[in-house]
């Protein structure tokens, strides 16, 4: 029993591995293209974040980053760390969320998006007003799944809610 | 059989440890899974070969062609993978688990071999 136990323990602190790698990487490049983007050298940015070009340098690559140090970066360019905690079907959100809520998206929902040749924010966009358009109440809950009901042809394929189909009736 | 090698034994061979681990797997599958939606070069852009997280990107400088050596954290096999950069496309010449330092020059003779055999055939 006891074994099987540390086994599964075990084999969750290695796949957590591959999570940070991944982590790591997407962090690393979308800060690379905000500043790039913006226009900004590497010393640019240093001066404004009063810190040398070597630590921006180092923000930039995949390594081992401090929240305080990554926000702070961020900042800079009018950007946010929106973070979630998500464990089974329960989800989170730990980042401030007045502006912007993060839910989790069934799987299907990025091949749905596909088939109308969106992208997953564009067709959640998309869905949410059109839902909203169409008087279709829904909750919004960052602890909570938007789900999504492929039945309602509305607007093409889908509707927003947790079964929006019940709550509108 | 082999011809040419008299009385040498024929064994079956079973490895006693995976080829990779699960958390290195993991590793290598996140970093394949950013150069399909980036690209390789932005891989090479984002890591560290000087720091001390991985993954880790290097140009290899003692190889003819423009190879490339990735390692993942590990506490067994320390792999690494020797892969070029085929226009965007990360072509994969060879991989190591061993707890060497560096990379052996026959294993990077081999990968150059390797290379220079795609590119005569226009796939690099």
């Amino acid at each position: 029993m006891n074994n099987s136990i540390d086994a599964a323990t075990a084999e969750r602190r290695e796949l957590l591995e591959g999570k940070l790698v991944h982590l790591r990487l997407e962090l690393a490049l979308v800060m690379q293209e905000l500043r790039e983007g913006s226009g900004l050298t590497q010393s640019e940015l240093a001066s404004r974040l009063k810190v040398q070009q070597p630590a921006v340098a180092k923000l930039e690559r995949a390594g081992d980053h401090k929240l305080e140090s990554l926000m702070r970066y961020l900042c800079e360019f009018d950007a946010d760390l929106l973070m979630a905690v998500k464990q089974g079907d329960t989800t989170v959100q730990v980042s401030d969320d007045e502006e912007h809520l993060l839910v989790a998206l069934p799987r299907e929902v990025d091949e749905w998006a596909a088939e109308q040749d969106l992208d997953l924010d564009e067709f959640v966009m998309q869905a949410v007003s059109d839902a909203h358009a169409a008087n279709q109440r829904y909750h919004f809950d960052p602890a909570s799944y938007i789900v999504f009901s492929p039945q309602n042809e509305n607007y093409g394929v889908y509707a927003v809610t947790q079964d929006i189909r019940e709550r509108a009736a | 059989m082999f011809s040419g090698i008299a009385n040498a034994k024929q064994v079956t061979r079973k490895p006693k440890v995976p080829a990779l681990t699960t958390g290195e797997n993991s590793q290598l599958m996140s970093c394949l899974k950013f150069i399909e939606a980036h690209g390789v070069k932005k891989l090479e852009n984002v890591t560290d070969p000087q720091g001390e997280v991985v993954p880790k990107v290097e140009r290899i400088k003692s190889a003819k062609g423009p190879l490339l050596e990735m390692k993942v954290k590990s506490s067994m096999h320390n792999p690494r993978f020797i892969y070029v950069d085929c226009n965007d496309v990360a072509v994969f010449l060879d991989a190591f688990k061993k707890k060497t330092q560096k990379l052996l020059k026959i294993d990077i003779e081999r990968s150059d071999n390797r290379y220079a055999d795609l590119k005569s055939r226009g796939d690099c």
